[in-house]
């Protein structure tokens, strides 16, 4: 299938085929453009580190120009792509905001899903993708292109997410994407952010599906005009009573949609069968679960004494390595005001966020760690989907995550979105798990095995050894590869 | 094997018994040869013959296979010598190879050293010109200067204009004018001279300002670096034929210059320095080594703590305070509790002279080991905090740089007066070596060592961290030049920003890298207005230079041009590039 041009028209995805669902791992470059003359995998011969990013030094005279591997050249990683998004014959105005945004290259979910996404007639899609790569980008351009801009006040784009943040994020993704896109109106419908009998006259809508569905039963937002409906996160979207619910009433209630949008990084089988029926003869671009996390992400545990233990382990480590931002994860809500009054002590900028502030206070307070005022955020569950900040460096699971009845059960897919609240985009960052005592181990090794990682274990007796041991393992994950000649 | 058994010593019974048993049946009565006796006279011979053959087989096995051992041995030893021998020739042969060619780079190094010393001279001599005329100059203007020029930086060099004219007034010693003379213009790549006029901006522009100051002399030379810059930066030059075949060192004089050569020494004498501070291993703890370890991950802790829109007071004093704790920080070694002292010469590009007027703390000749430790520790943290984050949110690195200088520039932690900011600068010079005028192929080894292309365990790094750390360091770099006080002395003020933008901008077209056009972008996203406010219209025209010609010149519009550009868009809607 390398070989065969694929562009949007000619799509090789069946839409609802039994075999339209694709998996990364099993799959060569496949040249995506419709552009016979320039095939992008010559580009990427002459100068892997992309076509389009060959550096100045060309003067092949005095020396033997080399082949550059590089992580966006390596065809097994998620951000491995063969193309440049100038390629992806994306709008002018939006391409403008991506340099601006300083995005490099397209990922490889970019890649595969933009040109589908971006054909005519839409075509509904379910897609997923490793946590921090591009997902959210690649449905925003989606939205973008299909507007249309001569009718500035109505509605024809919903988004919809899960938390009231991940919804205010996406919201600040429009803008940054649209910001040289004339005449593009955005709006959030979140809980508090429309006044009541408002009307709500925006292009895009981004807002959680309680919100959205009173607006449109209200006939505030009128949905008559809706072309794309999308869902963030879409496996806790659909698999959550209420949110799946109310997901189906708003579906029920915006026939015209065109094309649907399903996107997550997590897709359990068990969701799988709704989301087909939420998202009929969608293209389908699927994950194997062992490809499921990133290599830029280094995930390590620590066994520390008890659960007193733990935050001696933490306020530790912020000496160990370099920290950008960090997110602390924990069960419950006084933990968390408990880390925070310690460790604002020892000096950091704290700020904690859990289900018990108000939807106001919330965003305030995501604001003011996205923009750096504040360098630690401590939280619950709210946060462990979707939140992008890219100068998360390090994320700690002060607890290892569980759900079920009695939290007995270890929770692999909430880890997994944990950890990627670190490493966006190629970038690197450290995960640490907190153990201390045999039910914490054990949950945190059956998670291990779920995806098939390799977890370091990292001694806290021995300091010198642990710093040692961590500038290691994360060498490693920073090591790329050589050139090759 | 019967045939050959006779060789064994317990082989003689053998044959008899052999014979007993075979004549046995015929000797036997013929009336008893049922009986048991006999029976079991008869198996006991042949079991006793079978077992004398059985151990005579054995043993004749045995020596067979010792035997054959020996040989292998003795094979072995004869192959193992014959080996050595070659071996040995080998490495002979080597050693010749080697001999040979250590000559060849013997006379290739005298060549060049002889070359470097032609070239040395030359420059002093067009220096003495330069200088000659410069006092000429000078002399003319002489009534104009007021002589509280020299007065108010003790630390940094005079202008060379000001030295001629006033080597009485100003005690600098000489070394401050050479630091600066290998620039006077005398090749093609004279644009790159932005640096020395700025070295003589330097004095001028950390009292007030450059531009609002018209009266004074002084002010007058200050516009016109940008100006001789300026006219050069759109052309870039041709580079001359022969630079095309040594890019990394043949670039400038900046890249050869006396100072770069120093900042590698110091670069390399600090990790001496840290290695003896702090050995690696267990088996190696020493007082010193413990408090270096804290007081480093505290530093470390702090820079974390950082954060945009907030005074960071706590974080500075933080930091201020382990600073001057290691000041006096005393350990015990042998004669009671002293303070470990070094000379910091060798981390620093000029030794000050003591200063007279007995105010100035630190004025021995030497400086405690944990303080030089630190701040080389503070330094590459500091890096690595604004590699980390800046890149990812330019605003970041201002609180970075102003860590930088509270300790950089803080009048406690100076030597003799002058700040011991080159041990930061020194560590810049090595992890972007784009700032300092370097240049190299991203697709060679040796270009992305020149870069500052860092290697993980053997192994390139990946682009993305590649260029997000040059973004980070070039915003740091923005951050810590492009800053201005009222009552402290920038140590490293604006005219190092101009000329790093003159180093990257001069660059012709085929030795330029996405590297360079990264730490360009960085240098400039976000500091458009500071940049102004330090060199007014001219800023505005190096702007137009830096993000509408230059990246106009590129070979390609590739994804970092196309940055470039698009910052351009928006420097000219936000009114910082002239209007076309």
């Amino acid at each position: 299938m390398g070989s065969k041009p694929l562009d949007a028209a000619s799509s090789i995805f069946t839409p609802g085929a039994a075999g339209s669902s694709t998996s990364w791992g099993d799959e060569m470059a496949s040249p995506t453009v419709a552009n016979p003359n320039q095939n992008p995998l010559d580009q990427a011969q002459v100068d892997g580190s992309a076509g389009e990013n060959s550096s100045g030094l060309h003067d092949g005279s005095y020396d033997v120009e080399v082949k550059l591997s590089d992580l966006q050249a390596d065809s097994a990683n998620p951000l491995f792509s063969v193309q440049s998004f100038e390629e992806l014959g994306i709008n002018p105005e939006i391409m403008k905001a991506l340099y601006a945004m300083n995005f490099r290259k397209p990922s490889k979910i970019q890649e595969k899903a933009l040109p589908l996404l971006l054909a005519n007639p839409p075509q509904n899609m379910i897609a997923q993708s490793q946590s921090g790569t591009g997902k959210t980008a690649a449905f925003v351009i989606t939205i973008l292109s299909r507007l249309d801009y001569t009718r500035p006040k109505q509605p024809q784009a919903l988004v919809l997410a899960p938390a009231r943040e991940l919804a205010r994020q996406i919201e600040d993704v429009v803008r940054l994407v649209g910001q040289f896109v004339q005449g593009l109106t955005i709006q959030a419908a979140v809980p508090g952010a429309v006044e009541r009998n408002a009307r709500v006259e925006s292009m895009v809508i981004v807002g959680t599906p309680g919100t959205a569905m009173d607006l449109i039963k209200r006939r505030q937002l009128d949905g008559s005009a809706l072309k794309v409906l999308c869902l963030d996160e879409a496996d806790v979207m659909l698999d959550t009573q209420g949110l799946g619910d109310q997901c189906m009433r708003i579906k029920a209630m915006v026939p015209r949609v065109q094309q649907v949008l399903l996107f997550s990084a997590t897709f359990p089988d068990a969701v799988m069968g709704f989301a087909n029926q939420f998202c009929p003869n969608a293209n389908e671009i699927k994950l194997r679960r062992d490809e499921l996390t990133v290599s830029g992400i280094t995930q390590m545990y620590m066994d520390c004494e008890g659960d007193e233990g733990k935050y001696d382990v933490l306020a530790a480590l912020y000496g160990l390595l370099t920290v950008g931002s960090s997110i602390i994860f924990c069960k419950r809500k006084d933990t968390a005001s408990g880390i925070a009054d310690r460790l604002r002590k020892a000096g950091h900028e704290v700020l904690a966020v859990h289900s018990a502030f108000d939807g106001a206070e919330r965003d305030e307070i995501v604001r003011k760690f996205r923009d750096g005022e504040g360098k630690v955020l401590i939280t619950t569950n709210v946060l462990a989907r979707g939140i992008d900040v890219s100068t998360v460096s390090m994320v700690i699971n002060y607890d290892i995550p569980m759900k079920g009845r009695n939290d007995s059960e270890p929770d692999p897919e909430t880890y997994l979105h944990r950890i990627g609240r670190t490493g966006r985009f190629g970038r690197v960052g450290v995960s640490i798990s907190f153990v201390f005592d045999r039910s914490s181990y054990q949950a945190l090794l059956q998670i291990a095995q779920h995806f098939g990682i390799d977890l370091v274990r990292l001694d806290k007796d021995d300091w010198e050894q642990t710093e040692t041991t961590v500038k290691r393992v994360i060498r490693s994950s920073r090591a790329g590869t050589n050139l090759k000649a | 094997m019967s045939e050959n058994s006779p060789t064994g010593d317990k082989t003689p019974p053998l044959p008899t018994s052999a014979n007993a048993i075979i004549m046995a049946p015929i000797m036997v009565p013929y009336e008893l040869r049922n009986a048991e006796a006999v029976h079991d006279q008869m198996l006991r011979d042949s079991k006793n013959y079978s077992d004398n053959l059985r151990k005579g087989a054995e043993q004749f096995l045995t020596n067979y296979l010792l035997e054959e051992q020996l040989k292998a041995i003795k094979l072995e030893t004869e192959a193992a010598e014959e080996k050595a021998k070659l071996q040995e020739d080998i490495i002979l042969e080597q050693k010749r190879i080697q001999d040979a060619e250590a000559r060849v780079l013997n006379a290739q190094r005298e060549l060049r050293e002889s070359e470097r010393k032609r070239r040395e001279a030359e420059v002093k001599a067009r220096e003495a010109e330069v200088k000659a005329r410069e006092a000429e100059n000078a002399v003319k203007r002489m009534p104009a200067v007021p002589p509280r020029v020299a007065t108010p930086p003790p630390a940094t060099s005079t202008t060379t204009s000001a030295n001629t004219t006033q080597t009485p007034v100003a005690k600098s010693p000489a070394e401050a004018a050479t630091s600066q003379p290998a620039q006077p213009p005398h090749n093609p790549f004279a644009q790159v001279k932005p640096p020395t006029t700025q070295s003589s901006v330097e004095s001028a522009a950390t009292p007030p300002a450059s531009a609002p100051n018209p009266s004074a002399p002084a002010a007058s030379s200050t516009p016109a670096p940008p100006q001789s810059a300026l006219q050069h930066v759109p052309i870039p030059s041709q580079p001359s034929a022969g630079t095309a075949n040594q890019p990394a060192t043949s670039f400038s004089d900046m890249v050869d210059g006396p100072e770069t050569q120093k900042y590698i020494s110091v670069h390399l004498q600090l990790k001496m320095l840290r290695k003896q501070v702090k050995p690696k291993g267990k088996a190696n703890t020493s007082p010193l080594k413990d408090v270096a370890m804290k007081q480093g991950a505290d530093i470390r802790v702090a820079l974390g703590q950082l954060s945009i829109g907030n005074k960071n007071a706590n974080v500075f004093n933080k930091l201020r305070d382990i600073m001057k704790d290691s000041l006096t920080y005393q350990v015990n070694i042998g004669q009671g509790a002293q303070v470990p002292m070094i000379d910091p010469s060798p981390y620093v590009l000029r030794v000050p002279a003591p200063v007279t007027d007995g105010t100035a703390k630190n004025n021995g000749d030497q400086l405690p080991v944990l303080f030089i430790y630190l701040l080389s520790i503070f330094s590459k943290a500091l890096i690595a905090q604004a590699a980390q984050e800046a890149a990812l949110k330019s605003e970041s690195a201002e609180p970075i740089a102003m860590a930088a200088h509270q300790i950089f520039s803080h009048p406690d932690l100076l030597w003799r007066g002058m700040s011991m900011i080159d041990i930061l600068i020194a560590k810049l010079r090595k992890s972007c070596g784009a700032l300092f005028g370097f240049r190299g192929a991203e697709t060679k080894d040796t270009g992305r060592i020149t870069l500052g292309w860092k290697k993980e365990d053997g192994m390139w790094v990946s682009e993305s961290i590649h260029y997000d750390r040059m973004r980070g360091i070039g915003a740091f770099y923005a951050g810590l030049t492009l800053r201005r006080y009222k009552n402290r002395v920038n140590p490293y003020p604006p005219p190092h920003y101009w000329r790093a933008m003159a180093a990257i901008l001069t660059c012709p077209q085929q030795e330029r890298s996405n590297t360079s056009y990264y730490v360009l972008g960085a240098l400039i996203k976000g500091y458009e207005g500071k940049f102004q406010e330090f060199y007014g219209d001219f800023a505005r025209l190096a702007l137009e230079a830096a993000l509408i010609h230059y990246p106009m010149g590129a070979r390609e519009k590739n994804v970092a041009v196309m940055t470039l550009l698009t910052l351009g868009d928006k420097a000219k809607t936000d009114g910082f590039i002239p209007q076309a």
